[in-house]
Parts: structure tokens; C-alpha cells; sequence
């Protein structure tokens, strides 16, 4: 007897991802160079990612229905491997200079993108929430891993109870949802929705609390509390990787369980997910204005580009979705990009303030160019990638006959411009108070050249990579 | 014992969970109350599993409870770097992140 | 249904009634004469030293750490084990690679020295 649908084929990438993480845990204990760690992993991101083209366009559910491989868990693989890559990029130089013990950090952080991976290729509840709690555990444990940092420990333990709590409320809705479906794989639950079941009080209820547990993950409004603290006390390449990697896993899980398994309750969960959408980028937004460290203004900033996103489960259109893939690809990379520049900066010397920025356009005009194209992505100012992502988003709520999200969305982006333009008036129109330039380390140099140029091109052919994501928006 | 009275249990015992999360202050306590939640859940799988007389729930029983094993594996790990650092009984103690700082 | 757990219920109030009698009479008979040395706890005839409830050494959660991933494998090898013979070597090789998996986490805290007692 074997379990039917076995195909190594189709979850090499995954297979090599775990390799390589248990590769490096092994050469961390018997190596003294542990640069080689780095490498192994960048190594292992890339075979993983090689691994992905034998699966491209193909639409299989392998495993005995655990695993579903088609072009949406395709889309979201390329971007978690990127995301990695990035950060294994930007972690070289700050894991040696602030001690942390590196083993644990990169196995930690391959560990998390399998869960990541997870969390996008399957259909069944059970291993969506196996990759969450995945990604979940291993970053705890990275949020900590600075220990002689009592800000690092704080946000680790924050993180871990928020949640932990929100996990066990996740598996509640679960459970609710199995009880009156009668089955753990989405397919079959909007089988049940549809012949009735979606009358069910309990149900509603199971809704709900999976609502809950994933919005939680992404940081919407009300369920955001724990993001700032932790995304300010982490290691920033890890307030990098989980902005971008954790939340567009926590997209990709939302996605799966409401357009595929819960379509049956689509018109209370639009009009949820419409009111978090509004009170979520409104927040972040008017939040951020007052922000005086860079960690917690990208934090807030995070928490309100979340927002947006959440505009595109609003409409619940393939439209919609292909919106919230392309923004969630865009903004990947130039967070990313603009955290390269703050972990540049504090490791100049300078501290985690903004006007720790002060004059940076004459001590690296390299990167504090970037920054700015990257800030001007994050807005939505035409040229740049970020006006394509809001645009898409926009025009799909136009067409959902939900005009007002759209006007909503607008207002923000202005709200926003201010405190990202405050960044940009520290770096240029104010003297430094050190005038020497920043030594910039390569692997700084390269994941910001890349995130750049990533983001640049995504604002200059934004048509053919629309294309694509709507292709893959089919797929679901 | 019909099922309604399991889930009503598991019921209690979430938001048993959820109440002591919220009006406890010993980070210890609070793993504890978290613990409390994913049993309350995984006692309404196993009953959901029982009625419907379906496998799957008592596998995913299983791996919730490895789950919250390594959940609370590292959890403990980070209570210990929490206390070492100063000896912390109270999480509104905790609090160097924040507005103000 | 309801009736065959009237005998249980018989038997246990019973059970209580029979330990609560018992030590009421003992308590109402006996003499009573406490001092310093009988209320101590008794500890093999030694006099106790210090508080009875000690903190135990940090080492030891490291090991109960330790201790928990072999304890929470074992869930796994339970019902595997019930079905191995219909698994045949799929499940055989599966299981190996899953131990495998656990043993990398022995290396890894073999490695650091926490099996070590210092």
C-alpha cells in the first residue's frame, strides 16, 4: 500500500528547501566559517527554485490531496524564494556584526519558507496549518535570536502569545468548520457550502474565527497589535523577511480557504474583509505619521499597505486577485529594498531613528536614491512599481461596483505621502552629523541593486507581468 | 454522552483559555492559558472525529498536539531569556518597546 | 443507559462516606499532642534543611526539552506501528527518514553541549 499521488517530481522544491535546511543546521556544527552557511543556503534557494520549473503550468493535487501544485502556489513559491534569497542577502554582514549565533539564523530561515511554501500549494486545512505554524515557530525563535537585546526577547515573547493565541483560534474555526463540512480539504467544504451547509449558524462561526486567525497573520486593524513591537525588536533582515514573506503567506492562505473553500459565504466575507481593508490601511497610515524610528514606521507602513491588499479579497474577483498577486510581488521587493538601506545605515554607526538618516544623500547617494524610489513605489507615484500594484487594485474595485473602497484608497495614499516624504527631507535637505561616506558591503550593494532594479522594471513593462499574474489568478 | 456536551467542554475550555489570557499576568500563566485554547480545539476535533466517525480529525489531533509541543518547547525557551534578563513576573513589565521609548 | 451508572454512583459515595467515617472516628479517638519535631516533615529520620519547594537548576529544562521531542515522537510511532505490516517497506523507509530527522536534532544539541553536565 502506498499513498496515492506520490510524486517526488512535483515537491522537489520543497525536499530541497528542508535539505538544505538541515544541511546547514549540520555544517553550522562543524564549521568555523560561517559564511559558508550563507552561500549553502543561497545555493539551496536556487536549486529549490530550478526545482520549480518541471511543475510550471502543470495543475496537480499530489500526496494524497495534501499538496496541490498550479500556477498560483507557482507564483507565490517565486516570490518566498526571492524574499529569501534577499534576505539571506541582507543578513550576511548583520548576523556577523551583531554575534548572532548564524546556524541557528539561516536553518531558522529556511525552516520558515518551507512553511511558507506550505501555506500556498495545498487545499487541505490541516496542512495550511502546518505551514503557519511553521513559519510561526521558526520566527519566534528569529525574532529572539538577538539575546543580549532585552528589545529582541520583548518582541519575541509579544509575538509568541499573540500569536500562539491567535493560532489556537485558527484551529477552533477549523474544527467548527470540519464539524458541520465534514471534511478538512476546501474543495469539499464548498461542496457542503453549496448543498446547504452554508445555513449553518456554527459555520458562520467557524468562519469567522478562521477570519480571525488569518488576519491576525497579516496584521489587519483590529488583530495588528503585536506587529510593531515585533517587527521593531526583531533582527531587521527578519522584520524584512516576515513583512514581506510571512504576510504574503498569510495572503496565499487567505486566499486558498476563501475564493476556494468558503465561495458559499462570500457576501458576509466581502463585506468583512471591505471594513478591515478600510480601517487597516486608515490606521497604519494616520499611525505612521507620528513614527519617530524607521522599524515602526515600516511596521505601520506594512500594516497599511496590508490594507490595500485586502481590497482585493474585498472585491473577490479574478480581477481582485491578480491585483493582490501583482501588489504582493511588487511590495516584497521594494520593502525589501528599503530595508537593505536601514540595515545599511544602522550598521554605519548610526542608530534605528530617522534622523539617524540625516544627510545620507551626501554619505551614499547610491543608496539613499534607492530608498527614495523605493518610498515613491511605496506611495504610488506613477512611474513606479507600487502605482501599477494601487492602480490594478483600484480598477478592480471599480469594476466590483465598490467605488468608495476605491476613493478610501486613494485618500490614503495621500494620507501617506507625508511620512514617507519626512524620510526622504532627512536624508537630503538635512547635514549629517558625520560626514564620511558609509562603507557598503557587497551583499548590501547586491540585494539593493537587485530589489532596485526588480522594482523599476515592474513599473516599466507592468502590462506583461499583469498578464502573467492574471493567468495565475485563473488558476485558483 | 451525546456530542453537543464534548463540544461544550471543548468550548469551555477555549474560552477558559482566552479569558485567563487576557486577565493574567505571569508570561508562564499565559503559555499555559494559550495551551488551554489548542486543547479546548483539539478535544472538538476529537469529538467532531468521533461523530462523523472520520480518521482525519484524529491525525490532525496528533499533529496539533505536536504543534503545541515545540510551540511550547520554544516558548519556554524565550520565558527563560525573558527572566534571565531581568527578573520579570509581569508582562505589563515587559514594555521596552512601545510609543514612548 | 443512564441506570448502569447507578452502581458506580452507588459505589463511589460509598467509597467517599467509608475514607470521610473512618478518619472521623480516628480523629475523635486518638490523642492529640503535636510539637515541633512530629509536625516536621519526615525525611528518613535526617532533620530537613531549607524550603521544600526548591528551584530546580535551568540545566534541567534543557534536557526536559530534549526529553520532549523523543516523548512526542512516540504519538507518531504508535499508530504507525499498528499499520506497519500494511505499509511494508514505504512506511519502513518513512519512518527511518522521520527518526532521521530527529536524530539531526540529538546531533545538533550533542554538538552545543547540552548533553554534557557541567
Amino acid at each position: 500500500m502506498a499513498v496515492t499521488g506520490m510524486n517526488f517530481t512535483l515537491l522537489l522544491p520543497e525536499l530541497i528547501l528542508v535539505a538544505t535546511g538541515i544541511l546547514l543546521v549540520l555544517l553550522d556544527l562543524f564549521t568555523e566559517q560561517k559564511r559558508v552557511l550563507v552561500y549553502a543556503g543561497l545555493a539551496g534557494v536556487l536549486a529549490s527554485l530550478l526545482a520549480l520549473i518541471p511543475g510550471f503550468g502543470t495543475t496537480a493535487s499530489i500526496w494524497a490531496d495534501m499538496i496541490q501544485v498550479d500556477s498560483l502556489a507557482g507564483f507565490f513559491k517565486i516570490v518566498f524564494l526571492a524574499v529569501t534569497a534577499l534576505a539571506l542577502l541582507v543578513s550576511l554582514e548583520y548576523v556577523e556584526r551583531r554575534q548572532i549565533q548564524a546556524g541557528e539564523f539561516y536553518a531558522l530561515l529556511i525552516f520558515a519558507t518551507v512553511g511558507m511554501f506550505l501555506m500556498a500549494s495545498s487545499l487541505n486545512l490541516l496542512v495550511i496549518y502546518l505551514g503557519l505554524e511553521l513559519v510561526a515557530i521558526a520566527s519566534y525563535a528569529l525574532v529572539g535570536l538577538l539575546k543580549q537585546d532585552g528589545r529582541s526577547v520583548e518582541a519575541s515573547i509579544k509575538y509568541l502569545l499573540v500569536s500562539s493565541a491567535t493560532s489556537a483560534v485558527f484551529l477552533f474555526g477549523i474544527s467548527l468548520v470540519y464539524g458541520t463540512t465534514g471534511s478538512l480539504a476546501l474543495p469539499q467544504i464548498a461542496q457542503a457550502l453549496a448543498a446547504g451547509a452554508a445555513s449553518q449558524p456554527v459555520l458562520f462561526a467557524g468562519m469567522l474565527f478562521l477570519l480571525a486567525g488569518l488576519a491576525f497573520k497579516v496584521a489587519a486593524f483590529p488583530f495588528h497589535m503585536w506587529a510593531p513591537d515585533t517587527y521593531e525588536g526583531s533582527p531587521t533582515p527578519i522584520s524584512a523577511f516576515l513583512i514581506t514573506g510571512a504576510e504574503a503567506a498569510g495572503f496565499a492562505a487567505l486566499l486558498r480557504v476563501f475564493l476556494v473553500g468558503l465561495p458559499g459565504l462570500a457576501d458576509a466575507w466581502t463585506t468583512i474583509f471591505a471594513a478591515l481593508s478600510v480601517l487597516t490601511m486608515t490606521y497604519g497610515n494616520v499611525t505612521a505619521i507620528s513614527q519617530t524610528k524607521i522599524k515602526r514606521l515600516m511596521a505601520y507602513s506594512a500594516i497599511a499597505q496590508a490594507g490595500y491588499v485586502l481590497v482585493g479579497l474585498a472585491v473577490a474577483t479574478g480581477q481582485g486577485t491578480a491585483a493582490m498577486l501583482y501588489y504582493l510581488l511588487v511590495y516584497a521587493f521594494m520593502t525589501v529594498g528599503a530595508f537593505a538601506v536601514i540595515i545599511l545605515v544602522a550598521n554605519s554607526g548610526a542608530g534605528e531613528e530617522i534622523s539617524d538618516f540625516r544627510g545620507l544623500s551626501q554619505r551614499s547617494p547610491f543608496f539613499a536614491w534607492a530608498l527614495v524610489i523605493y518610498f515613491l513605489s511605496l506611495i504610488g507615484i506613477p512611474p513606479t512599481a507600487g502605482f501599477f500594484g494601487k492602480l490594478n487594485l483600484f480598477s478592480a474595485a471599480i469594476a466590483a461596483d465598490m467605488t468608495w473602497l476605491a476613493v478610501v484608497m486613494v485618500i490614503n495614499s495621500v494620507i501617506s505621502a507625508p511620512y514617507y516624504f519626512k524620510v526622504i527631507r532627512t536624508m537630503f535637505l538635512e547635514e549629517a552629523a558625520e560626514a564620511e561616506p558609509v562603507r557598503a558591503p557587497a551583499s548590501l550593494t547586491w540585494a539593493t541593486a537587485i530589489t532596485l532594479v526588480v522594482t523599476i522594471l515592474l513599473g516599466l513593462v507592468p502590462d506583461q507581468v499583469y498578464s502573467w499574474v492574471r493567468l495565475v489568478a485563473g488558476a485558483l | 454522552m451525546p456530542l453537543a456536551a464534548y463540544l461544550l467542554v471543548s468550548l469551555v475550555l477555549f474560552v477558559l483559555g482566552g479569558l485567563g489570557l487576557m486577565i493574567r499576568r505571569n508570561p508562564l500563566v499565559l503559555l499555559m492559558c494559550v495551551e488551554l485554547m489548542w486543547n479546548g480545539a483539539n478535544l472538538a476535533f476529537v469529538a467532531l472525529g468521533r461523530g462523523l466517525e472520520a480518521m482525519s480529525a484524529h491525525v490532525f489531533a496528533f499533529v496539533v498536539i505536536t504543534v503545541a509541543a515545540a510551540e511550547v518547547a520554544i516558548g519556554l525557551a524565550i520565558l527563560v531569556l525573558v527572566f534571565r534578563g531581568k527578573a520579570r513576573q509581569d508582562v505589563d513589565e515587559v514594555n521596552l518597546l512601545g510609543e514612548r521609548g | 443507559m443512564v441506570i448502569n451508572y447507578l452502581e458506580v454512583g452507588i459505589f463511589a459515595l460509598v467509597a467517599v462516606a467509608f475514607v470521610a467515617i473512618t478518619l472521623a472516628i480516628g480523629s475523635l479517638l486518638r490523642p492529640k499532642n503535636p510539637y515541633a519535631n512530629k509536625l516536621a516533615p519526615y525525611e528518613c529520620g535526617e532533620i530537613p534543611v531549607g524550603d521544600g519547594q526548591v528551584r530546580f537548576h535551568i540545566r534541567y529544562y534543557i534536557f526536559a526539552l530534549v526529553f520532549l521531542v523523543f516523548d512526542v515522537e512516540i504519538i507518531f510511532l504508535y499508530p504507525w506501528a499498528v499499520v506497519l505490516e500494511q505499509l511494508g517497506l514505504f512506511g519502513l523507509v518513512e519512518m527511518l527518514i522521520f527518526l532521521g530527522l530527529l536524530v539531526v536534532g540529538l546531533v545538533y544539541a550533542w554538538r552545543k553541549k547540552v548533553l554534557r553536565w557541567v
